[in-house]
């Protein structure tokens, strides 16, 4: 059965790309089985007996080979094929995903960084193209209007000129200091 | 230009024929040498030397009086302008009144006598009182190498100022001190 299965193996990797090439380990196995149903007896499927870590190294080696065919240049598709998820069999080990509550004081200190790093780089636009968009988007300022010349300051009570004060009242004034 | 209200004209007449040199309506000047004079002074004693001061300046009073009496009253200008054609009539200096704040300060340029402060708070002292009938303590504030500066003050606040500038104090902090201690006791403070 599994030197059935690497022949099948090889001869999809020398056939040209196709829609779904991703072939899910189980489907291969239906085909098998399919192919087989007709004219051969159907192969044994020994799935419950046969030990997990078996599986899980063929099931490598599958997709390194798949993946081998795929970066050979002149087997490069036009079009970039979907890609759809492995389907997992229920002879291959159980993935269980548990959500975890992580308490606040381990969540990283700059989750913005980690989001920008999360997210895809974007690349700074040229330096020609931000000019000209600067130059596009121009700054709009509002500054008062003119004011219309008028006098600012009044002042009340003129202030008497020294020379033309009464020298009495200014002798008097100081003779009062300090009394 | 402004001209002074002193009208030198006349002022001092001299009588060859009788060898004298007296004010106009006055009595006989002197022409000394301001250096004899300083050496004669420096032989006299403060109080000699205030009392030849008050001599000096009562009668310059007077005519100051005399002159100013159509106006009424006189303006600090005026003042200066009379007093100060007096000293310079006199050859005592070129006469200027300064204010700070409310402290009248008198001072006089180019004095021709090098110890001749106490002379001149004399002369000033006497000139008021017979100008303007106003008991004056001229106290001497600096003496400077062609200046002299003379606070116009009561006697209670000259005795004051003069402890203060004997402990060290400048002039200009002493007038300000003076100004804050008058204002202590308006508001009913110790000063």
């Amino acid at each position: 059965m599994l030197e059935s299965l690497l022949a099948r193996v090889q001869r999809r990797a020398a056939e040209p790309r196709r829609r779904s090439s991703v072939v899910p380990l189980s489907n291969a196995m239906r085909d098998v089985a399919k192919a087989v149903e007709g004219s051969r007896p159907a192969p044994v499927l020994v799935a419950t007996d046969v030990a997990e870590d078996d599986i899980e190294e063929y099931d490598d080696e599958l997709i390194e080979i798949i993946d081998d065919g795929d970066m050979a240049p002149e087997s490069v598709p036009e079009s970039a094929p979907d890609m759809r998820p492995l389907e997992l069999s229920a002879s291959a080990p159980s993935v269980e995903m548990r959500r975890h509550v992580v308490p606040q004081a381990e969540l990283p200190a700059a989750p913005a960084s980690t989001g920008a790093a999360a997210r895809p780089a974007v690349a700074p636009p040229a330096p020609a193209l931000a000019a000209a968009v600067r130059e596009a988007l121009g700054a709009e300022a509002v500054s008062r209007k003119p004011l219309t010349a008028t006098a600012v300051v009044e002042s009340q009570g003129p202030r008497r000129e020294l020379r033309a004060m009464s020298f009495v009242e200014l002798l008097d004034a100081s003779l009062e200091l300090g009394s | 230009m402004d001209t002074s209200s002193f009208d030198p004209t006349r002022a001092v007449v001299f009588d060859l024929n009788r060898g004298q040199v007296a004010l106009s309506g006055g009595a006989a000047v002197l022409l000394i040498p301001a250096e004899a004079l300083a050496h004669v002074c420096a032989k006299l004693d403060v109080a000699a030397v205030r009392q030849f001061g008050s001599l000096l300046g009562k009668p310059a009073g007077g005519r100051v009086r005399a002159r100013l009496s159509a106006a009424s009253p006189p303006t600090l200008e005026m003042m200066v302008d009379q007093l100060g054609g007096e000293m310079s009539l006199a050859g005592l200096g070129s006469l200027i009144l300064e204010r700070w704040g409310q402290a009248l300060v008198v001072r006089i340029e180019s004095c021709p006598l090098a110890q001749g402060q106490e002379l001149m708070s004399a002369y000033i002292e006497a000139a008021l009182q017979a100008a303007v009938g106003r008991d004056v303590t001229a106290l001497v504030l600096e003496r400077g190498a062609s200046s002299i500066r003379l606070l116009l003050c009561s006697k209670t606040a000259s005795m004051k100022v003069k402890s203060w500038l004997a402990g060290g104090t400048s002039w200009g902090d002493a007038l300000a001190a003076l100004h804050q201690s008058t204002k202590n006791g308006a508001l009913g403070g110790h000063v």
